[in-house]
């Protein structure tokens, strides 16, 4: 099988975690909070970069799910070189837990594919929860490569290089198959004058739920099978008295307490 | 601004950012220290699309239009004013000739290096005895069969040492001086072009700047930029596009030793409280802000009239004095937020200063700027009065 | 692909009925039709309980302390012998021997672990929040038709309705959510790795071996090949981290902190404004965007603590942080604030070690 189209999923992310988000309610207020391209997510654009030239592909699609937000980091996958995007977009998607997102996702991949490969990012800076290309590779009945920081096409498998707690090893996937890709992939590109330029002119499928054919009540907050309850500040756990280090055997205390401890 | 800025202006000012921030700002004091820019770190930025803005995507360039330069300009301009000095050299002034009076053969020639970065470009009008008075140049070219033959000098030549490609602006009669004596002409660096030494100058040290010599240069019939005896009208639509991408970078630097002297005077403590909580610090800042304010809407109204085509000698003019003066005004405020820090080597403020300075003389002397601003009002105005 | 949760539900609950009493019996087990027992999944490394299962089994052992229900933890067939020697001790009641299955491969794994959960119903699943939360837990959760809660930090019990209350971290750690899982079972809850403590080996503890059949896997569609280099610095699985933040101002600074990191045996890692400095290149990076750490010591030198940093360091079983002031964040949060000038502190400490 050869490589024709390669998929990349992205979200957008809160560019500032930092930043105090004055109303809390169970679900996070996106809109006021400025969006950043997912950086996994920017890994994987540049690996499905890399690979659409070491394999002759003809396209790399981005794909999102979300409110405005979304289109904008779509814009910025096509400024970086992504050839079409498509935006995921309905007020009833609002609220999806993770296999409510990982089920749209699949859909619209169905629908704007066939993609021979699929690649997301490992790990999103908001959820956390890893576990988005998994589902879609399930969904898509696809084999998962792990962590991957390297992909190549050889014959009519991928060669790829996956991080795990070890370090690394090298596997080979079946295609079609679905990626995740990690920060140890190469360094994403940034986008270039020419690049931003053109991004505008690029194809830009725009997708509602009814286009999907799924049933709202098995999406969005109506069909979240994990449901948020509530939402609040973390509270701080530890608390040790300062040390002013100033004193002159502060230092050497510390140092003695962690010795016992069997920290050095 | 929101009226003005599409889209992909945004994207591209976020991305202008990213690249700053992780490919100059490590290097601008290095820059500045060894007094040079490594040809190889400008060329590099072709692949970003910065050493075309302006020229259309056909033939390579990024066809962000001034707006687009403009954003450039003010986002390099707030780090490394070398840089960007370098940069308009390179793509404001010394390609816009092209871009405006070029032949199809000379763009379809040139463009495309220019874009790539495997061509560096200048402009070279100024000369020993011509800086303001610019009818005042020597420098003769002689037509000898299919050639021009150049003989001359000039001096304080933005790139004088890294460009491939000049626009040289010769005297072809010399008995009508600046109304149809003037030619401009495309001069290649290797057809015997010679540069001298590069001069010490107080900033903007990482540029490069020289003066150059004509020895009996031939220059074929091909490389005349617009008409015979032209030239002066040539180089005056080229300086009018110039000083607003100049106002951008003034406005660059302005907006970060403002972003600097907020940040240092919230954290620096005297009398038991930010220095911040002084009135006399704030007034500072608010003269500051209030100045980048009136500066950020002219620069980017007047690229936005010249992206439409109107024309911007007058308000190209009002920008260079306004932004130039005001970026010195500020800088120097900003030396003074900064106390003794402002005026250490280890801090950014001192540079910027030192290359604030040449703002209000280069691209034209604020003094002159004056001069043509009140010839345009005055102008207005006597065809006002005449019409009643 | 189907287009609706409640038919494919329907339809496989109305299958595992159909199949009561077909299988033989396996002692505790649950064959019937309401989910009943607690299952955990971590990784057995030759035969030895990884620290985040062992973590797992001590929250699983006390929930079903509450729920009056097993704990019961499914095991490669080559390994679960020597592990139950582990496992029993630290809380299970059965280990279940997947007959069949001698080495870990996520796809046959997955596919023995899928059929044995459509086959007992367990009503909670704990994931240890290794690898197996990325490449085979998701996948269950959606084979199962049911939802899937990631790198948990808190559980609490419901119990009269049998579900349990899931706490997470969101943006940069600076808001916790509470989640539930209710209308499906199992509950499929992967928990963050040094989140919560083990619990001490009970060696009175009794509990089964169980051997479990299952059907022969297909052909995996990844292929497993040989260890590569890693590249980059270990941060992730580092037993000690020195981890720098803005504070060290320049890269003589910096090399002074390495050479210290490298003298206390320690990675070093870098905070995002140090990254974005360019003290340290992005391989350095801990937080959201980079590692997730969790070594025995951390000692965080000027560095304020922005939400992503702690989110990311929340692992750290001991924090040591020096810092100028006293009020930031990272100070509050330490085991050990200590405030003082990193530029005197670092040298005095690496002086100290270097004297033993």
């Amino acid at each position: 099988m050869s490589v024709r189209s390669i998929a990349v999923c992205i979200k957008s992310v809160p560019a500032e975690p930092d930043v105090a988000i004055d109303r809390v309610a169970t679900r996070i207020a996106r809109e006021e909070v400025k969006g950043t391209l997912n950086p996994d997510d920017r890994h994987a654009v540049e690996l499905a970069l890399q690979l659409k030239a070491q394999s002759g592909a003809a396209r790399v699609v981005v794909v999102s799910m979300g409110p405005e937000s979304a289109r904008e980091v779509l814009k910025e996958a096509l400024a970086m070189g992504a050839d079409e995007a498509v935006l995921v977009s309905d007020p009833a998607l609002a609220a999806s837990d993770v296999v409510g997102t990982s089920t749209v996702l699949a859909r619209a991949l169905e629908k704007s594919g066939p993609h021979e490969v699929v690649m997301l990012g490992s790990r999103s800076l908001e959820g956390q929860t890893g576990a988005v290309p998994g589902m879609v590779a399930e969904w898509l009945d696809r084999p998962l490569g792990p962590r991957v920081r390297e992909a190549r096409l050889e014959g009519d498998e991928l060669a790829i290089a996956c991080v795990d707690a070890e370090g690394a090893y090298a596997a080979r996937l079946a295609l079609p198959c679905v990626l995740s890709v990690g920060r140890e992939a190469p360094r994403p590109r940034l986008a270039t004058a020419m690049g931003v330029m053109k991004a505008g002119r690029k194809p830009f499928l725009q997708l509602a739920l009814a286009d999907l054919g799924l049933d709202p009540g098995s999406v969005g907050k109506a069909g979240a099978l994990a449901r948020l309850m509530a939402v609040s500040a973390a509270e701080r756990q530890r608390k040790g008295k300062t040390i002013d280090a100033s004193r002159p055997d502060a230092l050497r205390e510390v140092v003695g307490k962690l010795s016992a401890r069997g920290l050095l | 601004m929101e009226l003005i800025f599409t889209e992909e202006h945004k994207m591209l000012r976020q991305m202008v950012r990213e690249y700053v921030d992780r490919e100059i700002r490590p290097v601008v004091a290095e820059h500045d220290h060894n007094e040079e820019i490594p040809r190889e770190f400008i060329v590099k930025m072709a692949e970003q699309g910065f050493l075309g803005p302006t020229i259309p995507e056909e033939f390579g360039g990024a066809g962000l239009g001034e707006i687009g330069f403009c954003i450039l300009a003010e986002e390099i301009g707030r780090v490394h004013s070398a840089l960007g000095t370098a940069l308009g050299a390179h793509a404001g002034i010394g390609t816009t000739g092209i871009l405006l009076d070029g032949t199809p053969e000379q763009k379809a020639k040139y463009l495309p290096k220019l874009a790539a970065g495997e061509m560096l470009a200048a402009f070279a009008l100024t000369e020993p005895g011509a800086g303001s008075d610019a009818a005042a140049i020597k420098t003769r070219a002689e037509r000898d069969g299919d050639d021009w033959v150049l003989n001359g000098q000039k001096m304080w030549i933005t790139n004088g040492g890294i460009a491939d490609l000049f626009t040289v602006f010769a005297v072809t009669d010399p008995a009508l001086g600046a109304k149809g004596g003037v030619t401009a002409f495309l001069v290649e660096k290797a057809w015997g072009v010679e540069v001298g030494a590069k001069e010490k100058k107080m900033g903007i040290k990482g540029s490069d700047t020289r003066q150059i010599y004509f020895k009996n240069v031939r220059v074929p019939k091909e490389n005349v930029l617009g008409q015979v005896g032209l030239g002066f009208v040539t180089a005056m639509k080229i300086l009018d596009m110039g000083r607003m991408i100049l106002g951008a970078g003034s406005l660059g630097a302005a907006r970060e030793a403002l972003d600097l002297s907020i940040k240092h005077s919230t954290t620096r403590i005297q009398f038991g409280k930010p220095i911040a909580e002084n009135q006399a610090i704030q007034f500072y800042l608010a003269e500051m802000a209030t100045r980048i304010f009136a500066m950020e809407h002219m620069v980017y109204y007047t690229a936005w009239l010249a992206d439409n085509h109107q024309k911007v000698t007058l308000p190209g003019s009002m920008v260079k004095l306004f932004c130039t003066e005001s970026a010195s005004w500020i800088i120097n405020k900003a030396v003074q937020i900064h106390g003794g820090m402002g005026y250490s080597a280890e801090y950014p403020i001192e540079r910027m200063f030192r290359d604030a300075r040449i703002c209000e003389i280069f691209e034209g002397t604020n003094e002159i700027q004056k001069l043509v601003i009140a010839r345009e009002v005055l102008r207005e105005h006597a065809k006002h009065a005449a019409k009643v | 692909m189907v287009d609706s949760f409640d038919d494919a539900w329907l339809s496989w609950a109305s299958a595992q009925d159909a199949a009561l009493g077909s299988g033989e019996s396996s002692g505790h087990l649950n064959t019937g039709s309401e989910a009943r027992n607690i299952w955990v999944l971590g990784e057995v490394r030759g035969g030895f309980a990884g620290p985040e299962l062992r973590q797992a089994i001590a929250v699983a052992r006390e929930l079903a302390d509450e729920l009056g229900t097993r704990v019961q933890v499914p095991v490669i067939g080559a390994e679960a012998a020597r592990a139950s020697e582990d496992l029993i001790p630290l809380g299970a009641d059965t280990v279940l021997k997947v007959e069949g299955v001698e080495t870990f491969h996520p796809e046959v794994w997955t596919g023995a672990l899928g059929e044995m959960i459509a086959r007992h119903r367990p009503e909670l699943v704990l994931v240890a929040g290794t690898r197996l939360a990325e490449e085979v837990a998701p996948r269950l959760a959606v084979r199962a038709r049911t939802g899937y809660i990631a790198d948990a930090i808190g559980l609490t019990l419901d119990d009269a309705e049998r579900l349990v209350r899931v706490t997470r971290a969101v943006l940069g750690g600076k808001y916790v959510t509470t989640s539930v899982i209710e209308a499906r079972k199992p509950q499929v809850v992967a928990l963050r790795p040094g989140a919560f403590r083990e619990a001490s080996p009970d060696r009175n503890r009794r509990g089964q071996v169980v051997p479990v059949e299952v059907p022969a896997p297909a052909a995996p569609r990844l292929v497993v090949g040989d260890r590569l280099p890693s590249e980059g610095p270990a941060l992730e699985q580092a037993r000690r981290l020195v981890v720098g933040g803005k504070g060290v101002e320049d890269a003589a600074s910096w090399a002074l902190l390495a050479a210290f990191a490298a003298s206390l045996g320690a990675e070093l890692g870098a905070t995002r404004g140090a990254v974005a400095a360019g003290l340290a290149g992005p391989e350095r990076l801990v937080g959201a965007a980079g590692a997730k750490v969790r070594p025995d010591l951390l000692v965080a030198v000027g560095l304020s603590g922005s939400a992503d940093f702690l989110g990311a360091v929340s692992g750290a079983r001991t924090l040591l942080a020096i810092n100028r002031d006293a009020d930031a964040p990272v100070m509050a949060i330490a085991d050990f604030p200590l405030v003082g000038d990193l530029a005197t502190l670092v040298p005095a400490w690496a002086q100290m070690l270097t004297a033993r």
